[in-house]
């Protein structure tokens, strides 16, 4: 294959457009931008708080107010005027108790994004929480998921009625002190969504939400807390698509998850925010602080994780071993191109004796953009027989882009085994040649190829989410060869 | 940087007077910023508190030495010795043919104006500590096309309670071939500083072998700097064998400023009691058709910290680049700790790199088989241990310093 062919096919698909580009006219009630003490009040009150609540906030808002904007990630933008962002935003319509009163407007973004939340009640096995901008508007699958004893509801109707659930667990696995944006998170945050699985129960059913932020110039401050107790199992996925936008729209979310003893947690992301357009102008503003606890013995917690949206992405999904036996996973695709900047891995902290965790991470980048695994694993001296594989591969396309791997391992204790590896190559023309003489056009031939470079962590997706990776995969990726 | 901290180590700095403009900035950048803390990136986990807080005179040409012989010494028996004791040296030592050795006073022109040309901008704040300390710059000029014969030795020797700022500037002329073997040290359970910085111009299909063997005094602190230019067909072959020190550190950067260079960066670390051993590599593929290949190892014991950074930099226009790099930890105690980043950035598209790092025990099965066939476990251990770390010495050309070392191993690893 030429060069010059190669070259018309990189410019022909990295012109391809935002395809969920589209934007809903609903009023919003938006308090005026701006962050201080009054507003964060404001969000407290217009939520009903309790007490403890407000005060977490503005405790966490004191200590922000203190800290400095971090700038070791491997990702460049202009600095954010925190003053010129309003922090809450909801719609007009609330308390709504059957899907005839939900905006039609509202229900048509659900439509194009395709979640329709008439057949989603039919189509069994996944209940979501959509989450408009701020506020929850519908629950389903509410009634099935009481009978198991799960608690799956937004985070404000969490803290009306489990406040001492809440107050347990709040800021328990990501304290308000933690980092900057987690801090900010944490004095400001809206909504999100929390889940309790009770004692030997297994979820019935994988549970969903749809992230979406909507209305120019606000944030999206999310919260997630997922508590799963001895025995059970949950497994929870995250979606996320956002309207074309020119502004810069910051993201801070915090999940926090804990497993009590033998307790599983699957937490699946997919992540196609607007990444800004081929100039690399506007986008979103990704920075989440994920992390999840094994406190029981014989826990997991699995994270996987497809991102392909935001214009910056800062994301380091960790898991805390302190179990004996607990096993920890990351499973990662993180897909950049024109001038996406993503700086993701995880972090591992093993503290429980024979803790196990593997790290899959494939980076693809493209176009002008920079990618990078940024990682930690740790063995403290008390991790006795602590055991990690890592594996970070990184696949070029095109020569304006970068691919660059930072993982930290550190070991204290003698009876631990780290193996890391890392690769970095662009796709094989022997491959792409072997496929096109079988028949198979160039485009396709690109997408099996780097559907196979995936393979290993979008077979850890579960069904429903793994179609909608794979075709965001292509939508990105499609046609693009180094 | 913390001003709040200070830094009585650059006591020395504050009444001299500069000479040179790159002195003068290097001082008043010294004097802003100081030494670098577990708070910058590059230091986290080497914590030199204790050498920032040392006020230490700068060792002046009559402060009195001991050179004694080490274990290593019947391993360069053949190798002409140049003595750089307290950063000063004979100008007029005997070197092979095709070898000159000069010092900014005697040195051509065109032999002084490389001084600092194969810096980088990844400079340590001890680079800018050398540019003002620095006493008398030794250079050795290898001509174009000679085989030098016989290994150069450069014995760095410090006497206790001083610092040291020495500086080595090899140029290797094209096609000429040469063997370096540097060496330090210092009166045993004494606390020095010795703050080396080299300068290695590889010209065009010029082959320079490079070992330094770090042998200081368990107490002092060793913080080198070694920078590495190669040109079109080089070769460099660097081997750093750490040993002594209470904080020993090599910061080692090599550019591949022209195509079809190869660098051979391989290093062992073998930190004990409360040494810290650190290694941070850089290698910059500026061009395309170079190779780099990295292999260090490192054997804990006791309170022993292993430090390892290691970053390849493949820059736009490098195509075809082929770099690897492995970094090998075996933790002996529970109380030794290893700290291993390797690091890739890559900004070219058609390239093959790579990099493994692995930290863990010996085979469990080897350890059975080497029982099975009657050996005790202690035995057993210290076979597998000998031939794990000595791997990474395996290729070094000096055979004679080579085996020494190996005895070394065996020794160290039988108690």
């Amino acid at each position: 294959m030429s060069e010059e062919s190669t070259l018309a096919d990189l410019q022909e698909y990295t012109d391809t457009d935002y395809k969920w580009g589209f934007t809903t006219d609903i009023e919003q009630d938006t308090v005026a931008k701006g962050l201080n003490e009054d507003v964060i009040r404001f969000i407290s009150k217009k939520k009903n708080e309790p007490e403890f609540l407000l005060d977490f906030r503005l405790e966490a808002f004191r200590y922000w107010q203190t800290l400095e904007e971090p700038e070791w990630a491997k990702v460049h933008y202009p600095k954010i005027d925190y003053q010129d962002i309003s922090y809450y935003s909801e719609p007009k319509k609330k308390e709504l108790k059957s899907l005839d009163e939900v905006d039609p407007e509202l229900l048509e973004t659900y439509n194009k994004l395709g979640i329709p939340l008439e057949e989603q009640k039919m189509l069994a096995g996944v209940a979501v929480d959509a989450v408009f901008d701020s506020v929850s508007i519908k629950t389903t699958f509410q009634e099935q998921l009481k009978d198991a004893g799960v608690i799956f509801c937004s985070f404000s109707e969490a803290a009306h009625d489990h406040p001492e659930l809440i107050k347990k667990y709040l800021g328990k696995v990501v304290p308000y002190k933690d980092n900057y944006f987690a801090t900010l998170n944490s004095a400001v945050f809206t909504d999100g969504s929390f889940v309790y699985i009770p004692k030997g129960v297994r979820c019935p059913m994988e549970l969903s939400t749809y992230f979406r932020i909507n209305a120019a110039g606000t944030g999206q401050f999310e919260r997630t807390l997922i508590v799963a107790e001895d025995d059970s199992y949950v497994s929870y996925l995250e979606g996320c698509t956002a309207p074309q936008r020119d502004e810069n729209q910051l993201h801070a979310a915090v999940v926090e998850l804990i497993a009590f003893d033998r307790a599983e947690i699957k937490y699946s992301t997919v992540q196609n925010w607007y990444p800004g357009d081929k100039e690399g102008k506007g986008g979103i503003y990704n920075f989440v602080t994920k992390r999840g606890r094994c406190d029981g013995e014989s826990s997991k917690i699995s994270w996987t994780q497809v991102e392909t949206g935001s214009a910056i992405t800062w994301k380091y999904p960790s898991c805390i071993l302190r179990g004996d036996n607990s096993v920890g996973e990351f499973y990662s695709v993180a897909m950049t191109n024109n001038f996406q900047q993503a700086d993701t891995g995880t972090k591992m902290v093993h503290i429980g004796k024979n803790t196990k965790s593997t790290i899959i991470s494939k980076g693809i980048s493209a176009g002008r953009s920079d990618n990078s695994y940024r990682g930690l694993v740790r063995a403290t001296k008390g991790a006795s027989g602590a055991r990690n594989y890592s594996q970070c591969d990184s696949l070029l396309i095109g020569d304006q882009c970068g691919a660059h791997t930072f993982p930290y391992i550190d070991v204290h204790n003698t009876s631990t085994s780290v193996e890391h590896e890392a690769t970095t190559s662009k796709i094989s023309e022997d491959q792409l040649f072997y496929l096109q003489q079988r028949g198979i056009d160039e485009e396709d031939a690109i997408s099996m190829v780097v559907n196979g470079f995936c393979k290993e962590v979008l077979n850890e997706l579960p069904m429903e989410f793994a179609v909608e990776a794979r075709k965001l995969l292509a939508i990105s990726l499609e046609g693009s060869v180094g | 940087m913390n001003t709040t901290t200070t830094f009585p180590l650059l006591n020395a700095i504050n009444e001299l007077e500069t000479h040179f403009d790159f002195q003068a900035i290097a001082k008043a950048k010294l004097q802003e910023t100081g030494l670098p803390t577990v708070r910058d990136e590059a230091w986290r986990f080497t914590d030199i508190r204790a050498l920032n807080q040392l006020d230490l005179p700068v060792a002046s040409t009559d402060t009195e030495f001991e050179d004694t012989d080490k274990w290593w010494s019947k391993g360069i028996v053949n190798a002409v010795t140049v003595p750089y004791v307290n950063g000063d040296f004979d100008i007029n030592a005997e070197l092979p043919e095709g070898v000159k050795l000069y010092t900014c006073n005697t040195a051509p022109e065109e032999l002084k104006s490389q001084i600092g040309s194969a810096l980088t901008d990844d400079k340590t704040p001890f680079v800018d500590l050398n540019h003002v300390l620095a006493k008398k710059v030794m250079i050795l000029h290898v001509s174009k096309n000679a085989d030098v014969s016989r290994v150069i030795h450069i014995k760095g020797i410090t006497s206790a309670d001083v610092q040291v700022h020495p500086r080595i500037l090899v140029i290797a002329e094209s096609f000429s071939r040469v063997q370096i073997v540097e060496t330090w040290q210092g009166p045993a359970a004494s606390r020095y500083f010795v703050n080396p910085l080299s300068e290695f111009v590889v010209n065009a299909g010029a082959i320079v072998s490079h070992t330094k063997l770090q042998d200081d005094s368990k107490t002092a602190f060793h913080i080198a700097s070694i920078f590495v230019k190669q040109y079109g067909d080089s070769q460099y072959i660097n081997h750093a064998v750490q040993f002594g020190a209470h904080v020993g550190r090599n910061d080692i950067v090599a550019e591949l400023a022209a195509s079809n260079s190869v660098c051979t960066l391989n290093g062992l670390y073998l930190p004990t009691a409360k040494q810290i051993h650190d290694t941070h590599s850089l290698v910059h593929h500026a061009m395309p058709h170079c190779e780099s290949h990295e292999l260090y190892k490192g054997a804990l014991s006791e309170k022993g910290q292993g430090v390892f950074n290691g970053a390849i930099y493949v820059h736009k226009d490098a195509q075809k680049t082929n770099a690897y790099q492995t970094n090998r930890a075996l933790l002996l105690s529970d109380n030794a700790k290893v700290n291993t980043k390797p690091q890739l950035e890559i900004y070219a598209d058609d390239v093959r790199c790579s990099h493994g790092a692995t930290i863990g025990q010996l085979d469990k099965q080897a350890m059975f088989y080497l029982q099975s066939r009657g050996l005790d476990p202690e035995v057993a251990k210290a076979m597998l241990t000998v031939a794990f770390t000595a791997e990474a010495i395996a290729d070094m050309p000096e055979v004679e310093l080579r085996d020494v070392i190996d005895d070394m191993l065996i020794e160290h690893f039988s108690n």
